[in-house]
This record gives C-alpha cells, structure tokens and sequence, in this order.
C-alpha cells in the first residue's frame, strides 16, 4: 500500500523487496529440506534452493531493517551528514551478500551441499576475508542505522515524531520479544512454552513492522499511541511479576508440603493462583504509577497539579456557596475534550 | 514512475511474495517428518504452524 501511494517513498518498495526475499528465503529453505532430507530427491534445483539460503538471509533481513532505520519516515537520511552512512551500509551489504555466495566450501544450513559458485584459488580466499570482515562490520553498521533513527526521533517534532513512535513501538516489542524468548530458552525448569510464546510475540512484532510503518506514513490525523505504549509496558511488567510469583509460590509451597506431609499438593496451584489474583488490581495500580512517575512526568506531574487544584476550588465553593451539586469542567486549550469533577 | 503501473508492480511483488509463502508452507510441512542435520529444525516461517504441525504429525522431527 505504501509503494502503490507513496511511489516516491522508497520505504514502501523498501516493504517490499523484503516481503519478496523473505518468502524466497522461506520456499527455498522448504523445498531444499524436503528434497535433501525428506525423500523429495526427484526434485530439479536442489543446489540452487539450498545455495540461495546461505546469502539470501542478509539481503531480506539485514540489509532492510539498516535502510529503514536510516531512511523513515520520508524516505531521506536524517541529514547530508549522514549520506556517508547510508553508502557505508550500501557497500557492507553488496559485500555481504556476495560473500557468502562464492565463498567456497559446504553451505552453513546445509553441510550436505558444495557451494556451486564457490570460487577456488585467490579469489576465494578474498571472498572468505571479505565474508570475516564484513561479520565484524555487520554490527556496529547496525548500531550506528539504529542511532540515525533514535537522533531523528529526538529531534522529530509534530507529526514526524508520531511517525516514528509507531515504528520503534514495533520495534521494541519486536526485540524484546525475541530478547525474551531467547533468555526463557536458556532458563533451566521454565516450560519451553514460554520461549515459544515471547517467539511468537516477536513474530507478531515483526510483522507489525510494515503495518506500523504504513499507518504511519500513510495516515493524516495520526493517532498518539503514547497510551498503547504505556499500557503495555504496565501490562508486559505485571504479567512477569505475577508469572514470577505463581511459579515462585507453586514452588516454595510444594516444597513446604513435602517437608510437612511427605507429598506434593495441588493446594499450592491453588493458593498461587488465589494468590494472583488478589494481586492483580493492587499490583496493576502501583505499576500504572510506577510507570506515569518514571516515564510519564511530565503529564503525571500535570495531572497531579489539577487534580490538586480542582480539589482546592470544588472544597471552596463547597464551604461558601453550598450548593447541592458542584462539578469543575477544565477545557484543554486546542482539543475538544473536557474533564469534569 | 506511472502511479498505476507502480501500483500494479507493488501489488504484484505483494502476490510474488504471497506465493513464496504458500510454497514454503508446503513444502515445509512435507519436510516436517526430515531428519535434518544436528541443530536444524524444521523452516516454517510460523512458529504456530511449526508447534502444531511437529506436534500433531511428527513429534519425532523437533
């Protein structure tokens, strides 16, 4: 939708170069699996499938998530300043993305398979020095596209910066999902659902991506999802505390009951869920707080201050006037809506 | 660029893609029951499908 309304915008052919190199990356994962190792070996093309995994990779993933960084919203660096970088990530991504696809040697996903462009002599070892260095470079590249984006955001005003809110909320769900997932993987005793739940998450953020970003460029009265953001850093914050403590206490009571009975007891599943459950609504309110005082300050601080004031005036008008009813409208400037006490 | 002919190329590699996935759908689930090298699990770019296809057809396979 973005490349077929916005045609000068590069991010939306951006969308959808990746959508293509992905689903190539996918069928060509696929279909070499089923041949090599699945009895599908009737099939042509084996080499090429299982040859296009081993550089394809980088261009569907890499190479975009760098370009986005540097180039959203309107589809420019942030300054002339920055083109070097833009050029810098060009020439590490051609690099490493011809790399691998002649360096010679059996492929990385499948160690089956020669690399049939695989180039002998000099040229493949510069080609494997090449794929070294480019390794080395792929990740402070990276950081600096995603510090084009942060700069942008912190200098972005108006409806720029809800453009770019939209993206890094997707973003940031998207790399604490799988942040979250890989760290559950690596916990002994956690249930491997778990992992699969917060992979899963990050899969939905990821796919947010160009939906996020195509709300965000293609939307005029755009929505401030200031209120999404802080609902689900309260809720993400209070699910990990009550999972902690449910597993916490199934485990400490279990281990309370076989001290004293000798044998486990569903009592402690009970308790633990009695348990959060009565949390939930006190813990929820203190975290709300927690967070509106920690990130929110400044409309925190303003809320309190009319919260106070409006207290102040309806006790005045209470005490002189004593009237049956008293109700304070406050009228934000600019904005049609209305509070009233 | 023509605005339609820009249209009609986006939404073509929109289709293109679609249509990888479709492929790679299928013939991930075929290649469920492989036996793939040490560390490899079966490419399905969903891990949905991957949890209740490998549950449901070939335990064996994750």
């Amino acid at each position: 939708m973005i490349a077929s309304q916005r045609q000068g915008n590069p991010i939306g052919w951006i969308f959808c170069a990746v959508a293509v190199s992905l689903g190539l990356v996918a069928a060509a994962y696929g279909y070499a699996d089923y041949v090599l190792y699945a009895g599908g070996d009737f099939l042509p093309g084996t080499v090429l499938a299982a040859w296009l995994t081993n550089w394809l990779p980088i261009v569907a993933v890499y190479v975009p998530t760098c370009i986005l960084f540097l180039l959203f919203p309107d589809g420019h660096p942030l300054s002339t300043r920055w083109r070097p970088v833009v050029w810098a990530v060009a020439v590490v991504a051609f690099v490493a993305t011809l790399a691998p696809a002649f360096e010679p040697g059996r492929l990385v996903s499948f160690p089956t398979v020669e690399n049939p462009l695989g180039l002998g002599g000099p040229i493949g070892r510069v080609a494997s020095f090449a794929k070294d260095v480019t390794n080395f470079l792929a990740i402070p590249v990276f950081l600096i596209s995603l510090a084009s984006m942060v700069t942008r955001l912190r200098h972005a005003r108006g409806r720029e910066r809800l453009q770019l809110k939209w993206v890094t909320y997707a973003a940031a769900l998207t790399a604490t999902s799988f942040a979250a997932s890989f760290l559950a993987g690596l916990l002994a005793g956690l249930p491997e659902v778990v992992a699969d739940v917060f992979f899963l998450l990050g899969v939905v953020g990821f796919t947010g991506l160009p939906v996020a970003a195509g709300v965000a460029i293609l939307r005029h009265r755009l929505y401030d999802i200031d209120v999404i953001v802080n609902r689900t850093l309260v809720y993400a914050t209070l699910t990990a505390i009550l999972a902690a403590v449910y597993v916490g206490g199934v485990v400490v009571l279990q281990v309370i009951f076989r001290a004293l009975t000798g044998q486990e007891s569903q009592l402690a599943i009970v308790v633990s869920t009695l348990a959060i459950a009565a949390l939930f609504n006190p813990l929820r309110r203190r975290i709300q707080a927690f967070i509106d005082r920690r990130f929110y300050r400044r409309k925190y601080d303003a809320a309190k201050t009319l919260e106070a004031l409006s207290d102040v005036l309806v006790a005045v008008v209470r005490s002189t006037m004593q009237p049956t009813h008293v109700s304070l409208w406050l009228r934000p400037s600019g904005r049609s809506g209305e509070e009233e006490r | 660029m023509n605005p339609r002919a820009a249209s009609r190329l986006a939404w073509s590699l929109w289709g293109l893609a679609l249509g990888f996935v479709l492929i790679s759908l299928v013939f991930g689930v075929l290649a469920l029951p492989a036996q793939l090298p040490e560390g490899r699990e079966p490419y399905l770019i969903s891990i949905v499908v991957l949890e209740s296809c490998s549950s449901s057809t070939a335990p064996s396979a994750r």
